[in-house]
């Protein structure tokens, strides 16, 4: 991976059917990159797309594949992080003018951050992740087996709450743990954390970045 | 304290040294208390009369330690049950003493259970790339927690993952319950 991302290069079915937005007036060209970007989070509305059509005198059939490619567009330009300048270059090969390019980099990066989430975690292979973590502090003093004996055994509660990859479902694991197996945790926990902090780890952060 | 009336019956017995020599009584009493040691669980009884007697034994033994009898306690209620022969009486005292500490701890362990957290794996992964995503570089730690099913030997494991940020979250939950146990320590010395 290279420090300045490459420009989009698009096949020519691709192009083709994003073409339309160079056949038809420049404001309803926006108009078309605005409303897809809607559907990005709604879905296609068919309704809606059929009256742009109509009021556009075009295909029903031609608007709805353009606002198909343009959501692959801003699918593809948050996948692979473009840069606002790499974006407006690819879509100057698209023959796209001025003010179309500027309409669709306003909106692809108004929604850059919320598509890039979605797409590294909702849609990403998910394992069971961690959500929560609530403990309690008990001290056992007497049961039914040894009544008269005073007990003092100190112990936390853990309730551990994660959420499932696929379903997106809580499970939830109530453990018990005794303070010396607490403290262990503790210092493997640390151990853990300051791997991420380590020489190593950055040496290979920068190799990627 | 209160045991029934076979087992009274069966302490009479263990009295009797014409019912029961001096060295199969040794030997049942070896054989009882070495069922508390993890290593033998499974002992070898010639008669179903061994096995009563067994069974009394061992209800009394548990009935002890559950009201926290101390040694003269435990000879008066021997002597209760009339059960005074002074060399078995200490026969059994000997091995009583000897596993105590390991009876209290069985009989603790019948309690109420819960899930019990026994140790934590950890792994380091540099998340790059998935198919919806290029460059992530996103630090991603899997976290293996072994643990006891309650009731049972079972051994099993939760897997999940968790950000550096959730790690670091977690880590900070699991001092502040730590700084709990620093803090009674405090209160206990404080209170000597």
């Amino acid at each position: 991976m290279s420090t300045t991302s490459p420009l989009l290069l698009l096949d020519d079915e691709r192009k083709a059917q994003l073409d339309l937005l160079n056949k038809i007036d420049e404001s309803a060209a926006v108009e078309i990159c605005k409303a897809a970007l809607g559907y990005l989070s709604t879905g296609l509305n068919t309704k809606l797309i059929t009256t742009a059509a109509n009021n556009l005198q075009l295909d029903v059939e031609t608007v709805r594949t353009t606002i198909d490619s343009l959501l692959w567009l801003y699918t593809e330009c948050a996948k692979t992080k473009i840069l606002p300048e790499t974006l407006d270059e690819s879509l100057k090969l698209l023959g796209y003018k001025t003010q179309i390019r500027q309409a669709f980099i306003e909106c692809y990066t108004s929604q850059a951050s919320q598509l890039q989430t979605i797409l590294a975690t909702d849609l990403a292979l998910s394992l069971p992740h961690y959500k929560n973590l609530n403990w309690r502090f008990d001290v056992q003093i007497a049961t039914r087996s040894m009544r008269s004996r005073k007990q003092f055994d100190p112990f936390f509660i853990l309730k551990l709450t994660l959420i499932n990859g696929t379903n997106g479902k809580e499970q939830v694991h109530l453990l018990e743990i005794d303070p010396l197996t607490l403290v262990h945790i503790v210092e493997q926990l640390e151990l853990a954390m300051n791997e991420s902090r380590s020489n190593h780890a950055r040496r290979i952060m920068q190799t990627f970045r | 304290m209160e045991l029934n009336s076979e087992i009274e019956e069966d302490f009479r017995r263990l009295n009797d040294e014409t019912y029961l020599s001096e060295k199969n009584y040794n030997e049942l009493i070896e054989k009882i208390f070495s069922l508390f040691t993890s290593a033998n669980t499974n002992i070898q009884l010639s008669s179903s009369f061994d096995k009563h007697l067994l069974s009394s034994i061992l209800t009394s033994i548990f009935e002890c330690v559950k009201y926290d009898f101390d040694e003269t306690s435990i000879r008066s209620k021997l002597n209760d049950l009339q059960f005074t022969n002074k060399s078995r009486q200490d026969r059994f005292l000997n091995e009583y003493n000897k596993y105590l500490s390991i009876i209290q701890l069985y009989l603790k362990q019948k309690s109420i259970e819960h899930d019990r957290l026994l140790n934590i794996n950890w792994r380091l992964d540099l998340q790059l790339k998935t198919n919806y995503t290029d460059k992530l570089l996103e630090p991603i730690y899997t976290l293996n927690w072994t643990k006891r099913d309650k009731y049972t030997t079972n051994i099993d494991q939760i897997q999940f993952t968790c950000s550096q940020e959730n790690l670091q979250e977690l880590l900070e939950k699991f001092k502040d319950a730590q700084s709990v146990l620093h803090q009674m320590q405090y209160q206990q010395q404080a209170k000597k």
